[in-house]
């Protein structure tokens, strides 16, 4: 589960002028729709201030050190435990116990945790360092989208 | 009892000394956090590690150079992990100078000499500070080393919880006011166990809750301890 944004950070050095087009290149972009997904990535970290505009259609990205979200922090903690209870997890990252269930589901479906009974939970499958992304909440927030979408 | 990591001062040490070796530029850095067993090494570099985003590895018994250089590869987001010692070694060296972050090393009792003295060359190359965690037979194997023992900036033990501490986490996590007495009777039969003193601390609670008591008399902490050290000597 790899991030579109990260994979555009690998192929372009901090302080060199690219534009959305090299860019597009670089990832071997065939087409127009993945070459817009590579404009609307740039669009999103221009608003986080990673990429800054020199000037029309050139950009710049700098090197931001990301803030450590609650999600990353149980990754770690997952991976440093290899077996544990929620409650360990829940301890250690000061997340909140419904962040932490939520993430632990939805490791469990993508493969990487297993839970033999109710308490224990077990890493089977260590994809590395990177944090996986958390489906559930993007599921989630897609069905709070559409229901917002169906009262308008 | 609220769920949470109570800051004590093993912890504070601990976070003392890597904010320190951040701070020591210019020279290599070795640190040693050591202790017996249930005295929170393990939860405190996890949690750290956690929160800092510093790397966190645990040593293996049959760890070889290459396997330890792979396995720091593998935790340094280095991808495709070399698989030989040479350019692994190198991958990692480039790697920790252009992000110097720490390296936790758990269970580092494992470590024989000779892979110690890999880690030792990393700090000396890198300057990234290098911890390695364990019980008291890592001090004595890093002793053995005179070039090891002296780029070692800190070698912090890990002591039994104190009385302060007790004061501290009753409050923290209880929401109850102890009496210095009190929090030293708890001391005293737990052996500064921080494991054990959760557990009285626990009864304390739900013996309050269940008395409906608004402050914590003697006859409460004897009860907790009876009920909490079942089956001990206290």
């Amino acid at each position: 589960m790899s991030n579109f944004a990260q994979t555009m950070r690998d192929v372009v050095s901090p302080g060199e002028e690219v534009t959305a087009d090299d860019i597009g290149e670089r990832l071997d972009v065939r087409t127009w729709a993945e070459l817009k997904r590579v404009r609307e990535t740039i669009k999103w970290m221009r608003q986080a201030g990673e990429v800054k505009s020199v000037r029309r259609g050139v950009y710049v990205f700098t090197r931001v050190a990301r803030k450590r979200t609650y999600l990353d922090i149980i990754w770690h903690l997952v991976r440093s435990h290899r077996s544990f209870n929620a409650d360990d997890i829940e301890r250690l990252s000061g997340a909140n116990r419904a962040t932490v269930a939520e993430y632990l589901q939805c490791l469990v479906r993508a493969g990487y945790l297993r839970k033999p009974n109710r308490t224990t939970w077990h890493l089977v499958k260590d994809p590395g360092p990177e944090t996986p992304v958390n489906s559930t909440k993007c599921k989630r927030l897609k069905r709070l989208r559409a229901r917002k979408e169906k009262t308008k | 009892m609220k769920n949470i990591f109570v800051h004590t001062t093993n912890a504070k040490n601990f976070m003392n000394a890597m904010k320190e070796s951040e701070k020591a530029t210019g020279e290599p850095t070795l640190l040693t956090f050591h202790g017996e067993a249930g005295r929170g090494k393990t939860s405190c570099a996890r949690y750290f590690a956690a929160q800092e985003g510093w790397s966190y590895i645990r040593a293996l018994r049959g760890w070889s150079a290459l396997w330890m250089l792979q396995d720091f590869c593998y935790e340094l987001r280095i991808d495709p992990i070399p698989k030989r010692a040479k350019p692994a070694f190198e991958a990692i060296r480039e790697r920790l100078l252009l992000e110097p972050k720490p390296v936790l090393v758990d269970e580092a009792d494992k470590l024989d000499g000779k892979l110690l003295e890999w880690i030792r060359d990393l700090a000396d190359i890198t300057l990234a500070p290098f911890a390695l965690i364990g019980e008291k037979l890592v001090v004595r194997k890093m002793q053995r080393e005179k070039r090891i023992w002296s780029r070692t900036l800190r070698a912090v033990e890990f002591e039994p919880i104190t009385t302060k501490d007790i004061l501290f986490f009753a409050k923290q996590a209880a929401d109850m006011a102890l009496s210095a007495d009190q929090a030293e009777t708890v001391r005293r039969k737990t052996s500064g166990d921080f494991r054990l003193v959760s557990r009285v601390v626990g009864k304390l609670e739900t013996l309050a809750d269940v008395n409906k008591a608004e402050r914590i008399t003697d006859d409460m902490i004897k009860m907790a301890i009876k009920q909490g050290l079942w089956g001990r000597d206290v």
